[in-house]
């Protein structure tokens, strides 16, 4: 209530200062008329008594300023005449007021931008319903030696059993659909019915699917993204109900997602359709996700479903030996496909841009307080309270804070956009809350608060330093004199070595992120990503229980797809390099003595088409590649990589040897040749030892095409949905991509980090650069003097430009030396994230300590310069 | 001299609040009123009304609006708020509780040793 009085006299008389100043009058007035009419009415004469009455009334204007300041009125007007004084020293040097202003407005704009980034990613929970109760599953070697997605098969056992432990468990496959003939395809996923339910978004209109859509044979039901919807069907409501074309076959829409719904691991999906789950149990392409029960913890979850696939293990011995499960947090799974650390790094390295902002101003405020102790001195002299000088330099600190903070929204605008645009559209769907990505408020008004603290205390340091000042000594000196004094030059030569200390410790952390990213992008794939397209095609079990109807199929996509115009090279495999899914099994060579199950050593495998290397460039090094010969009947062969060449014959030709393979070794296979290593299913697996065999002697369910063609990725996707169509009409083709985005896809999250990471780098050597440039300039103007009584001496200007470069060095080695202290330690932190880079390379430290070197020496050449191009006898004369 | 307005300054608020707690009036009129109800052992300099008045607005005590005065003329009348009211009770009783203290040690017989 009365907060509420107080603000309304405050506001009556800042906002209405006239009125109210009437009325003080007018009541004044009043009361003096009043008492004089008493006056009169007692006895005395008229003019006597006015004058009686404004005697007793007293001084009017000190009455006057009372009642002002008993209205809270005086703080306003002292704060108004501070205001006007900060505009005006602000004018009088637009130049500092330029640098502070941007130096932070910069500094905090890029924090703001980088953190709204980091927070939408990392930090904001999952736009789920209780987000902590979702998992990722993986079927994993018993061992924990790999982990990777699930089999159909599994999949349905386990959710037939997830009892009072999960609530629901969900597969889904990533898919690519064409609307309309002739269009480019689109991302989809197939899902399981509860899927929707399982996140706890309903459509935003219409429905989720049923669990009987999900069985095969019933009406196909699609369910739309906002995005889709809004997209290319003119945000239409009618068009739920409505029937859709999609592949060439009608579906009807059943409902529509609310805006920015997705899900991170699964990219940008436009378009959900029901699963249907097949018997087939030996190929692992499902990622899994599940919902555990809220007052089960994740350990019970895992042990319990640990159990089932020991049952299911002892069920399908040959498929399921040696396989067990693991279970991820959607959350820490999400962290680590969008590269968790990195950002948290990110975040951290961001902050000392923040930081590096802040000292730079600091450095301007100190720097003009100190220039102005003349004025500070001179305004005491005349009375000014030490109180109210303080109350002054920290309102002009609050001006160019406030001035700052208002262009710095601008800049965390700037910045997120750039951020956003730099991640390529089709990484965006595999971020958490990208759909969101806007500079945070709360972040903006926290970083702003920082920069805000930093400026009160730097803005009051100096006022309480003139509350030492000796008065009469300061007007005596000159004002160079004053600055070169011992603290300020202390401050200031600490400054140096801080924010080169830090700046390093930004450069190199950003450094050795993108050294990992250059590295990665130059790793030796092993085949050619140029022109190739791939495809998948899973078989049903149902419609393909025989390997000889496999085998066919298989032969006859591939006779379809040489027809194709553009074609170079067309094959098959199943596990392709990026593709997601990888086969592993046991093995052991023939000959040498059986290690038991528990020990045998395992290798990637895959089946391959005889044109599989031709088409995915991969060199052929000793003996043969497959043949038309190599058929279901013939002798089993296989060809190994030179990973299994190292670790099993090392120095050896394994021409002619033998392997037996899968849980009971029951497959035997001769080895015909060797290849050259390939890359795995992301940039981080080493090469492991891997055999390819010829399809028709494996058919397996699973199928990934592989073009090599000249013809646009649509033309070749639907060319091969053409081929596929004229065997089998019943077969779906999941997702055709080419190699690059494949690669692309797993690669997003470094590629993203590598781009904010190099900004904040650019940032952070600017600001560096400017803060020893503002240092250095400062440090040099305030010895003009000397410099002109050396020049008048006799001194060479190339002897004062070198003096004011060794003081100005001397600082950044020392800022240097810490500063690889610093990263030394900082980037062990991040060796976990260091794409094939030592935390501590050599030469990232020395390229950017020479960088920075280089950087330094430039800004404090300039002013050195400057400083020594002046005449001496100028310089002798000026103050 | 201003020890003894810094004394008076707190009597003064209450002294106002106390005048005003029957009608509104203005400031005159209050400073008549302390006056009259004080037999004239009161005496108030005429302006030191003023700043003691626009600290109670301030405070949220009082309420001031324009009207007429006795013969017509514009004046600025004050009212006590609810708030003002209750200030007006506590400062009484402390005042009361002071005085008798006061009192009590003034009046007490010296004791005998």
């Amino acid at each position: 209530m009365s907060v509420m009085a107080r603000l309304k006299c405050v506001l009556d008389g800042a906002l209405r200062r006239n009125r109210m100043e009437g009325d003080m009058d007018a009541e004044l007035r009043f009361h003096m008329a009043k008492y004089a009419e008493d006056l009169v009415r007692s006895g005395l004469p008229r003019e006597q008594a006015e004058r009686q009455a404004r005697i007793e009334f007293g001084h009017l204007q000190p009455l006057k300023e009372e009642c002002r300041e008993a209205r809270g009125l005086r703080f306003w007007d002292e704060t108004l005449q501070d205001l006007r004084y900060a505009g005006r020293m602000l004018r009088k040097s637009p130049g500092f007021a330029a640098v502070a202003v941007l130096t932070l407005a910069l500094g905090i704009g890029a924090n703001t931008a980088i953190f709204s980034v980091v927070n939408a990613w990392v930090l904001k929970p999952l736009p789920y319903a209780n987000p902590d109760q979702l998992v990722v599953i993986f079927s994993a070697d018993i061992k924990g030696r790999w982990s990777g997605n699930s089999s159909a098969a599994d999949l349905d056992d386990w959710r037939r059993e997830k009892k009072d432990v999960f609530e629901d468990i969900c597969g889904w496959l990533p898919s690519a659909f064409t609307l309309q003939n002739g269009d480019e395809p689109i991302v989809g996923a197939s899902v399981n019915a509860e899927f929707f339910r399982m996140l706890g978004v309903i459509p935003q209109q219409g429905r989720a699917f049923t669990a009987q859509e999900e069985k095969p044979g019933s009406p196909r039901v699609a369910v739309l993204s906002h995005e889709l919807w809004r997209n290319r069907f003119a945000g239409d409501p009618a068009v739920v109900g409505q029937t859709i074309q999609i592949d060439g076959a009608a579906v009807s829409v059943v409902g529509i997602m609310p805006e920015g719904f997705h899900l991170a691991l699964m990219g940008p999906v436009k378009l959900w359709m029901p699963l249907t789950l097949t018997d087939d149990r030996r190929n692992r392409y499902l990622p899994v996700i599940a919902r555990v029960r809220s007052n089960v913890s994740l350990a019970r979850a895992t042990g319990y479903l640990k159990t089932v696939a020991g049952r299911l293990a002892h069920a399908y011995p040959e498929t399921n030996a040696g396989r067990s499960i693991e279970l991820r947090t959607l959350r820490e799974e999400i962290g680590r496909q969008g590269a968790n650390e990195e950002a948290l790094i990110v975040f951290w390295l961001v902050g000392c841009v923040l930081l590096l902002a802040c000292s730079n101003v600091a450095n301007l405020i100190v720097g003009r307080a100190v220039g102005r102790q003349k004025e500070m001195a001179v305004r005491l002299a005349i009375g000014a309270g030490r109180l109210r000088l303080l109350r002054q330099m920290v309102t002009e600190s609050l001006v160019l804070f406030f001035m700052a903070g208002a262009l710095s929204v601008l800049f965390a605008n700037w910045g997120v956009r750039w951020i956003a645009q730099a991640i390529p559209i089709e990484y965006r769907g595999y971020l958490p809350n990208s759909a969101v990505l806007r500079v945070d408020q709360p972040t903006l008004l926290y970083t702003f608060a920082i920069a805000l603290i930093t400026g009160l205390l730097f803005g009051m340091a100096p006022a309480i330093q003139c509350g030492r000042i000796d008065v009469n000594h300061v007007l005596k000196e000159n004002t160079a004199r004053l600055s070169a004094g011992g603290r300020t030059a202390l401050f200031k030569n600490c400054l140096i070595v801080f924010e080169t200390s830090l700046a390093l410790v930004v450069l190199v952390a950003a450094g050795l992120l993108v050294k990992g990213l250059v590295k990665m992008h130059a790793r030796e794939l092993g085949f050619d990503p140029s022109g190739l397209v791939t495809a998948r095609v899973v078989l049903s079990d149902s419609h393909y229980p025989d390997p000889k109807r496999i085998e066919a199929f298989q032969r006859n996509v591939l006779l379809q797809i040489r027809l194709l115009p553009g074609i170079r090279a067309a094959a098959m495999g199943n596990f392709i390099p990026y593709g997601g899914n990888n086969g592993s099994a046991a093995y052991v060579i023939e000959g040498r003595p059986a290690s038991p199950p528990a020990d045998r050593p395992f290798m990637l495998f895959d089946t391959v088409s005889q044109d599989y290397f031709k088409a995915m460039g991969i060199p052929l090094l000793r003996g043969r590649m497959f043949s038309e010969q190599d058929r279901a009947d013939s002798p089993p062969v296989g060809i190994v990589n030179q990973a299994m060449v190292r670790r099993q014959w090392p120095g050896q030709d394994p021409v002619g040897q033998r392997i037996r393979w899968s849980a009971n070794l029951d497959h035997m296979a001769t080895i015909v040749g060797v290849v050259q290593d390939i890359a795995g299913q992301d940039d981080n697996d080493h090469t492991v030892p891997q055999v390819y065999f010829p399809y028709q002697q494996y058919p397996m369910q699973g199928v990934t095409i592989v073009l090599r063609t000249d013809a646009a990725l649509q033309d070749a996707a639907s060319g091969i949905r053409r081929a596929v169509r004229a065997v089998d009409a019943t077969q779906v083709v999941w997702r055709v991509e080419t190699m690059h985005a494949l690669i692309a896809e797993r690669r997003a999250p470094y590629i993203i980090m590598g781009q904010i990471s190099s900004f904040f780098a650019t940032v952070s050597l600017f600001l560096a650069a400017l803060g020893i440039y503002g240092v250095m300039t400062y440090s040099v103007a305030a010895r003009k003097q000397e410099f002109g009584i050396r020049l008048a001496l006799g001194a060479a200007r190339r002897d004062l430009v070198s003096l004011v470069m060794r003081q100005g060095l001397k600082l950044t080695g020392i800022g240097l030396a810490i500063g690889l202290g610093a990263a030394y330690g900082v980037t062990h932190l991040m060796s976990a994230i260091l794409y094939q880079v030592s935390p501590t390379d050599a030469a990232t430290f020395t390229l950017f300590s020479l960088v920075l070197l280089l950087v330094a020496g430039l800004a404090c050449y300039i002013p050195a310069r400057r400083a020594c191009s002046i005449q001496p006898t100028r310089a002798l004369r000026s103050e | 001299m201003s020890k003894q307005q810094d004394l008076l300054q707190g009597t003064l608020e209450m002294l106002i609040l106390k005048s005003i707690s029957l009608e509104p009036m203005h400031g005159y009129g209050i400073l008549l009123r302390i006056q009259q109800l004080s037999q004239n052992r009161l005496q108030i300099q005429q302006g030191s009304l003023y700043p003691a008045l626009y600290r109670l607005e301030y405070r949220g005590l009082i309420k001031a609006e324009w009207g007429e005065s006795e013969n017509n003329r514009k004046a600025k009348f004050y009212r006590l708020t609810a708030e003002g009211r209750r200030q007006l009770k506590l400062e009484t009783e402390n005042w009361n509780r002071l005085s008798a203290g006061v009192v009590g040690v003034l009046t007490a017989e010296p004791e005998k040793s």
